[in-house]
């Protein structure tokens, strides 16, 4: 689904409303479990407050003293129009928060560069919530709903590529320079293979890892950095070859290239840019003995 | 042996626990000698021709059950055999397309390294435009009469025979004249002499021919028909020497993980100790890559659809990987890289120095990287051909 929102630019809090309820609902106590499934039907948007989502950039802090919320979060997507907030605290622990709360400010910025999302800030002074998971299983969930977040925005992520390469092939049989169609030059044939070769790559390791999680139930941890760390970079590449080949127009805001290379853009470094996964993913590399890989056992 | 891929798995597992296993000389006669031993054992152990058919000497297995063996070998950190062009290629033509007398007499001995092949495909103004080759081969009653130079013929002075491309009709299309022919090494007027190469190898040869003389009998396919005997093992080869050399970086990967780990990684605050983390991340990230796209290619392997321009995918991305990979490795050797037998962070600076010089041929041997882009870009995306 994930990599047709790409392919389609999709908008809307698709995948905090249909992942969130999917990884807590089961565990979740009565009331919190009426908000997920009105959640998962359209009736009601969550967001995900979780300051872990910057990466290695500085996404805020979030305390509990005496059970009440205290800190901040800076980026939460879709948190403005959220009628629930799904809040990650810096002790690991999950909480389902009323963004009407007292003590609760939400700031909504006004503009972004990402197509599909808007973002605001959120304060917590005090702030009631209802624990979501008990104590000893939310560090677990909260590492299942990263690595899934990682998953499904390297899905999306695959869908831009495909777009991508799928527009370029035809821009290239079209425009023609010099009396024959662009794509018939090597130079622009050798980018464009290559932007096919890498799109592929993004929707072969997408398909692995999903396949995986068919009996794991969820991605782990590495496979999703691994899967992510990937698709950041090469669709990002993807895009900025497509607007290449494509010209002067590609610069323009008159094809909707632009639309999809900002959208990459901004997926590139939400839960983790290449460089900040590629790290955790050598850093897991080298922390323990891995299990050989078989290619006859995915048959 | 059974045929369940599971099971044979393990049977495999379980004769390599037990066997014994060479070491490789870095000497290239040692190494010759020790890998053509070892192909013996293989072979006695029925682990050669896995997937030929029983009358050419093989198990009648399947693809897959020839690459369990390989994966296995791998995992065993056992060598492969030394006579790979002849179980790779040469075999699997000579099984299609050969004649009775060739596949009776020649495969058997193939397959146990008594004879060694080589490939007498490119020529020094026959690399990418292979097709173009001028080696001249003429009837002479039941006798071909060779002429010209063959290179980048791995193995031509240690050989016994040579698949040779030849031409014999300079009139046709340049495809449409090309014939493939056995040839005995030890025939009069052949001269092999091999070239350095960067790594400080010498495993490919430049290879002389000056009117030698092959029976028409060793002709393999029709008259003029070689290109489709050469071409349709090519896509059979580049599969299954994409699953082997995958399951090479992941060894390649996991010994110098382990040997980073043995020697104590550098305090994690510092700049190297961020290096190596982030230098084995993207080792790791491409080799899962790898990994996921090899899954795709063992599915086609197993429908049989082999070969197609994704095979010039695949070798696209091995060629990266394998690039990323020792690239990344090598890295972590900074300036000891140039003290031979150093072992900077554990890494042993030999082996991967070596290691990385040797990733620079892989875009180029078996079709350089730009040979695959243009073949992905007109017959797999249809961009119009320039």
């Amino acid at each position: 689904m994930f990599t047709l929102y790409g392919r389609y630019l999709v908008p809307g809090p698709l995948l905090e409303n249909s992942l969130l309820p999917a990884v807590l609902a089961a565990d979740a106590p009565e009331t919190a479990r009426a908000v997920f499934k009105a959640a998962m039907s359209g009736d009601g948007q969550l967001a995900l407050v979780d300051p872990h989502a910057a990466g290695d950039w500085d996404g805020g802090s979030i305390t509990v003293r005496n059970g009440r919320l205290f800190g901040r979060c800076h980026l939460v997507r879709f948190g403005g129009d959220a009628t629930q907030l799904v809040v990650v605290s810096d002790d690991q622990q999950l909480w389902l928060v009323d963004p009407h709360a007292g003590g609760l400010e939400m700031i909504q910025t006004d503009a972004n560069a990402d197509p599909l999302s808007s973002f605001a800030s959120v304060g917590l002074d005090g702030v009631a919530g209802t624990p979501l998971a008990d104590p000893s299983a939310a560090p677990r969930l909260i590492e299942e709903i990263r690595s899934w977040v990682r998953t499904l925005v390297a899905c999306e992520l695959s869908g831009i590529a495909t777009h991508c390469v799928r527009t370029t092939i035809d821009y290239a049989k079209e425009r023609e320079q010099f009396g024959r169609p662009i794509g018939s030059y090597q130079a622009i044939k050798h980018i464009i293979a290559d932007m096919h070769v890498h799109a592929a790559s993004v929707r072969n390791l997408c398909d692995s890892v999903l396949a995986d999680t068919v009996n794991s139930g969820a991605p782990t941890a590495v496979d999703a950095a691994v899967l992510k760390a990937h698709a950041s970079k090469v669709v990002v590449e993807v895009c900025q070859d497509a607007i290449q080949v494509h010209g002067g127009i590609g610069f323009t805001a008159e094809v909707d290239l632009h639309w999809f290379y900002k959208r990459a853009l901004a997926l590139r470094p939400w839960y983790g840019d290449t460089r900040a996964l590629e790290e955790m993913v050598g850093a897991a590399a080298l922390a323990q003995t891995t299990e050989h890989a078989s290619t006859t056992k995915a048959v | 042996m059974t045929t369940d891929l599971a099971e044979y798995r393990s049977g495999v597992r379980a004769w390599l626990a037990d066997a014994d296993i060479p070491t490789v000389p870095l000497d290239l006669d040692e190494r010759f000698d020790v890998l053509r031993d070892w192909q013996r054992v293989l072979f006695e152990a029925g682990g050669l021709g896995i997937s030929w058919s029983k009358e050419a000497g093989g198990q009648g297995l399947s693809h897959l059950h020839q690459l369990a063996f390989a994966e296995e070998l791998a995992y065993a950190r056992a060598p492969m055999p030394i006579g790979l062009i002849g179980l790779d290629v040469v075999g699997p033509s000579i099984d299609e397309f050969g004649q009775q007398w060739q596949r009776e007499e020649l495969l058997p001995k193939l397959l146990s390294g008594e004879h060694i092949w080589c490939q007498g495909f490119s020529e020094p103004g026959a690399g990418s435009d292979l097709a173009s080759l001028r080696t001249r081969a003429v009837l002479d009653g039941d006798e071909f009469v060779i002429s010209g130079q063959k290179v980048w013929t791995s193995w031509a002075h240690k050989a016994q025979w040579c698949a040779l491309l030849v031409r014999t009709d300079p009139a046709a299309h340049k495809h449409a004249g090309i014939s493939y022919l056995l040839v005995d090494m030890s025939t009069p007027g052949i001269t092999p002499k091999p070239l350095e190469q960067m790594t400080g190898d010498r495993e490919f040869c430049e290879v002389f021919f000056d009117e030698v003389r092959v029976p028409r009998r060793n002709l393999v396919g029709e008259l003029n028909g070689g290109w489709a005997v050469a071409t349709h093992t090519l896509g059979i080869e580049r599969a299954a020497y994409t699953l082997r050399r995958r399951v090479d970086y992941e060894i390649a990967f996991e010994d110098a993980v382990a040997a980073l780990r043995d020697h104590g990684l550098p305090a994690p605050e510092t700049g190297l100790g961020r290096r190596v983390r982030i230098a084995i991340g993207k080792a790791h990230v491409a080799l899962k890559v790898l990994g996921a796209q090899t899954q795709k290619t063992v599915a086609r392997l197993a429908a049989g659809e082999v070969p197609t321009p994704e095979d010039s995918v695949d070798k696209l991305l091995l060629n990266e990987v394998e690039q990323i990979i020792f690239g990344e490795i090598a890295e972590l050797l900074g300036p000891y890289r140039a003290v031979e037998e150093s072992r900077p962070l554990g890494l042993a600076s030999d082996r991967w120095a070596h290691d990385h010089l040797y990733s620079r041929a892989t875009s180029i041997y078996g079709g350089t990287s730009q040979i695959q882009r243009n073949i992905i870009s007109e017959r797999l995306l249809g961009l119009p051909r320039g």
